[in-house]
This record gives structure tokens, C-alpha cells and sequence, in this order.
């Protein structure tokens, strides 16, 4: 093997060994490559100066950067990081809420049924959801869409989802959609890292710690049902619902996805999903499909019911029918 | 050394390059915004688990002069009309729109007008509203019945304690049963679509896809396009 050699010229004199001509390039591209290297170090220093105001509630950091998936959580680590879920949002918000992680239920699915004929487009349901999950405000998202769509019309990309007059709008109906938690759903199939996963009473749930924000959820839901977390969540620290649930609405970071759980952290405890108890029109209707005597097992055995975009094949757990409008209401919707 | 003169250039237009950068970094003197919407403005009254209006308890009492009074201690005194030929002189708070059932006694026991009759005179109490209405209402009392119809809060498990179904003048007004339009709570923000015109359009009206949806009920779709 030849070692490099450095070469000496005796010809030269004066620094003992440096060839003179070369000389005043070395000074030059010393002091170039000095400037050179400073102005990189400037760079990354300025680069890296926002750590200087980094939250540090707000990084995953130590502990929490070996953090292991739910799945694999034992229940003492579950209690640990429940307590220092806890921690944070009373630091962040200055409330005692309690981080749970109720379960599916034995012998429960849940199946969500919904009344086009009775819905008359006031959103209630869209800000009950918004209160009861702790979404953010400030951008506000809503994981609820009612498209206003005109009467003896079925299209979707003709449905305006931004009307504020009056509702209902006469010759028109609303269409109230969220996640359909789905039995067949591509929005687990594409998440890269497992996030996502759908649980034995058919909820689809997300733990935000391990959800890299990708969006291909996003993309692969046909239902417009997943929200990405593009800023940093704004609530109110009065506004916020001290009953979390680890996978359902404890504050969420940015950068990563939420979806309707069917508020598992009320129905896993045997309570209706915020969204039903807020309609004034009772058109949302919830229960236990394996209960044969619930009233969603009564309305699919009764009612001509029927799924959303069903030639796509994702089987929701989510049904809309129609009704007779004759006693809904007399300022002319129909006509 | 055309090179050399390059070289330098080069290097000392990549230094000044990093340089102004780090400078833009540090001081940011080009603000990024990233528009946020305001939150909105939403009645929290009309987002919890209660009934949307007050229904008649039974027995039921009206306020006559700030005291609560049973019907029959005005009703057992005077005699009133059994059909309304001029309209109402009394309760004339009440707001009649129940199509054809007009006459008070169609629901209204005539002898005890703290009761409500059935068919074949019959009478049940105010908190049996569902079998009156049933009288006419026959596949919606049935759809109540099974639960379809109507609002069960509390619980979705039946026999669960906090169960609750609210009954047919929990929601609508026997007098007026329809219910009444209404402003609908805010929707999604429209801050990211066609700045200046989309999120307020000037008639008030919040349809910022009005043109796209006119223009596809116009001309249809691309696909249904003759070939």
C-alpha cells in the first residue's frame, strides 16, 4: 500500500518546505475556506435556534422517545403514562382531567343509524362532537360534514357542506357524514407504522403518539373522515372535557391524525355519542347490533337502510334511511 | 487560471450565499404567516342532552297571574265552548298549526280538562301524550315504540338507569308540531378557498362551490359528454 507523500521542494525557500508561488493561494484559500466554515456554522446555528424556544412538553424526549405502542403497553406502564398525560395537561391547561382507557365491551358492536328524513341540517351534532373530543378551536375542526344536497339528487360532489341560511332549505335534505367505522377499513390497511388499528367493537381508533402524520389515512378514506392536525391545537382552557380516553379525545399534538371514535370514552361506558344527544331532531340513532332488541337492530330489520359508496367495499358500521316526511314538517321542506 | 478565478467566485459566492441565509434565518425579517380562523361563536345551550322544549307534567298546571293553577279550578267554574267558533279568548298563547286538528277536543277531554281523551272516550294523564298522539300518528307511534322514532339519551344498553326516552311533546309542540326552521351552528372554515370571495358571499349566503355546482348542473359532467 503507497502512502500519500508530501512532497518537498527544495527550490522554494523562506517557510521551510511551502513551495513560495503557492504561497499566497494557501493564505487565500485558508481565509476562504475559514469564511467558508464559519458562514456553515452561522447557518446551522441559525438553524437550529427555534430548539432554543422548543417546548419541551410538546417533544417526545427521553422516556417517551422509547415509548412502546398501546398494544404493547403493560398496565404499569399504562398507569405511568396516564399520570403523565395528566401532568401535562394541567400544566398546558390548568385542569384535572382523568386519561382513561376504557375497552371494548363483551358481546357489544356498535352501529350508528341515521334518519335523512328527520335531519334538518342545525350542526348541533358538529359542535357537540368538537366540545366533547377536545378538538381544536383555533383552526377549528370538525369531524362531522352535512352536505346540503337537493331533493331527488344523490351527488355527493353536489353537496355543499358551507350553507348557513336557514335549514331545513326548502327542496333540499342533509346528509350528516363521519368516520363509518368501517369493518373493512382502508384507512388501517395504508398506515405505514400501525397506528391505527380497529378494535373489537368495531371502533377504529389512532394512537396519536405513533402516528407519524403521513395522511395516507387521509387519502384512503373514502368517507372524508380523517383530520390532520396542521397547527398546534388551540382550546380553551374552560372549554376543555376533563373525561379522556388515551385513544379517544386526550389533546392531540400537531402533526398527527384524529377521527370520530364514536366517543368510545362515553359508549365503552354504556352512554350515547355526544353527537346523538345533541340532535334536536332525534334523527341519530346508536346501539348494539348483537343486542336484537336494540333500537339499531329494530331500524335495520325495519327500515330500508343502506350504506354509504357500498360498491367501494369497506362494510361501514354507519346506516342512512329515509322516512315518511308526511308529520316532519309543514313549511313546505318538499316542495 | 481562468480556474482559479472561477474557484474563488465560486467559493466565496457559496459563503455569502450561507451568510445571508443564516442573516434571514436569525432576524426573519420576511414574516410567514400561516393564516389560522377565528374560532367560532356557538350556542352552547344548544349542544347538551335535554329536551328541546318544556312538555305538560301531569297533572298539568298553567301560570294564571303568577300562581300555578290545576285546569279543573278554572274549568270546573266557567263553562267554555266546546267548539272554537271564534278562535281562542283564552290561552291565546297558543300557536294552532296541526293541519286539519283543529278542534280542542279531538285531544282535550271535554268533562276533565286535565285529561286527554283517546278514541271511544277513554282518558289518559298528560304524561301518556304517546297513546294520544298514537290516535292519528299510527306508524310513527309504532317507530316510537321500537325505538326508531324519537330520542333516547343517557344510555344506548336498555334497562341502564340512565336511560332516558323523551316523549313526543319533549320535541314538538302538540299545538305546532312541526318543527320551526333555524339557523344552523357554523360550519367548516373556508379560509384556504378563493381568498375575497368564498368565505362571504354578498348575499349573505354561504355557498362558496355555488359556481362549480351550477356550472356541473349546467353542463353536466365531463363523462357525460357525448362520445
Amino acid at each position: 500500500m503507497r502512502l500519500p507523500v508530501l512532497r518537498q521542494d527544495d527550490a522554494g525557500g523562506g517557510c521551510g518546505g511551502c513551495p513560495p508561488q503557492d504561497a499566497p493561494d494557501s493564505r487565500r484559500s485558508f481565509l476562504r475556506s475559514t469564511v467558508a466554515v464559519g458562514a456553515g456554522f452561522a447557518a446551522l446555528g441559525a438553524a437550529l435556534s427555534p430548539l432554543a424556544d422548543l417546548d419541551t412538553d410538546k417533544v417526545f424526549a427521553g422516556e417517551d422517545f422509547f415509548r412502546e405502542h398501546y398494544k404493547e403497553l403493560t398496565a404499569e406502564d399504562k398507569a405511568r403514562l396516564f399520570a403523565d398525560i395528566e401532568a401535562q395537561i394541567d400544566r398546558e391547561y390548568g385542569v384535572q382531567a382523568t386519561v382513561g382507557d376504557p375497552r371494548p365491551l363483551p358481546g357489544v358492536e356498535f352501529v350508528y343509524a341515521l334518519n335523512l328524513s328527520r335531519c334538518d341540517g342545525n350542526r348541533a351534532c358538529v359542535h357537540a362532537c368538537v366540545k366533547e373530543n377536545n378538538q381544536s378551536r383555533e383552526p377549528e375542526i370538525q369531524y362531522i360534514r352535512v352536505l346540503e344536497m337537493p331533493i331527488g339528487t344523490f351527488e355527493l360532489e353536489r353537496g355543499n357542506q358551507y350553507y348557513s341560511e336557514k335549514t331545513p332549505r326548502p327542496g333540499h335534505f342533509y346528509m350528516p357524514i363521519q368516520c363509518h367505522q368501517c369493518a373493512n377499513p382502508p384507512c388501517v390497511k395504508v398506515c405505514p407504522v400501525e397506528a391505527t388499528w380497529q378494535e373489537a367493537d368495531g371502533i377504529t381508533v389512532v394512537d396519536y403518539d405513533w402516528c407519524i402524520g403521513c395522511r395516507y389515512c387521509q387519502a384512503a378514506c373514502p368517507y372524508w373522515a380523517r383530520r390532520f392536525n396542521w397547527t398546534d391545537p388551540e382550546i380553551p382552557s374552560d372549554e376543555i372535557n376533563p373525561d379522556m380516553a388515551y385513544l379517544s379525545n386526550r389533546p392531540r399534538s400537531r402533526g398527527v391524525m384524529e377521527k370520530c371514535t364514536f366517543c368510545l370514552q362515553r359508549t365503552r361506558k354504556g352512554r350515547m355519542p355526544a353527537c346523538l344527544e345533541a340532535c334536536p331532531t332525534g334523527a341519530r340513532k346508536f346501539g348494539n347490533i348483537l343486542d336484537p332488541g336494540s333500537e339499531v337492530s329494530q331500524i335495520l330489520r325495519e327500515k330500508r337502510v343502506f350504506v354509504l359508496k357500498e360498491e367501494v367495499g369497506t362494510r361501514p358500521r354507519f346506516f342512512y334511511y329515509f322516512d315518511e316526511l308526511s308529520s316532519r314538517t309543514t313549511e313546505g321542506v318538499a316542495s | 487560471m481562468r480556474n482559479r478565478v472561477l474557484e474563488n467566485v465560486i467559493g466565496w459566492g457559496i459563503s455569502a450565499v450561507l451568510l445571508i441565509l443564516a442573516a434571514l434565518f436569525l432576524w426573519a425579517p420576511i414574516q410567514v404567516s400561516n393564516p389560522v380562523p377565528e374560532p367560532v361563536d356557538v350556542d352552547r345551550a344548544r349542544l347538551g342532552a335535554r329536551p328541546i322544549r318544556v312538555a305538560m307534567h301531569d297533572p298539568p298546571s298553567i301560570e294564571v297571574a303568577t300562581f300555578d293553577m290545576n285546569c279543573m279550578e278554572c274549568h270546573a267554574l266557567f263553562e267554555s265552548g266546546k267548539m272554537m267558533p271564534g278562535g281562542l279568548q283564552r290561552h291565546n298563547d297558543i300557536e294552532m298549526g296541526h293541519g286539519i286538528n283543529t278542534n280542542c277536543f279531538n285531544c282535550h277531554d271535554v268533562e276533565r280538562r286535565d285529561r286527554l281523551v283517546l278514541e271511544g272516550g277513554e282518558t289518559v294523564g298528560f304524561n301518556q301524550v304517546p297513546q294520544l298522539c298514537g290516535k292519528c300518528h299510527g306508524p310513527t307511534w309504532r317507530d316510537w315504540q321500537q325505538g326508531i322514532h324519537g330520542k333516547t339519551v343517557g344510555s344506548w344498553r336498555g334497562g341502564d338507569e340512565r336511560q332516558q326516552r323523551y316523549t313526543c311533546t319533549d320535541c314538538h309542540d302538540p299545538h305546532t308540531p312541526a318543527f320551526k326552521r333555524g339557523t344552523p351552528l357554523p360550519g367548516p372554515n373556508t379560509i384556504r378557498m378563493t381568498p375575497g370571495e368564498g368565505p362571504h358571499h354578498d348575499d349573505g349566503v354561504h355557498r362558496p362551490l355555488a359556481q362549480w355546482i351550477n356550472q356541473i348542473a349546467e353542463h353536466g359532467h365531463d363523462d357525460d359528454a357525448p362520445p
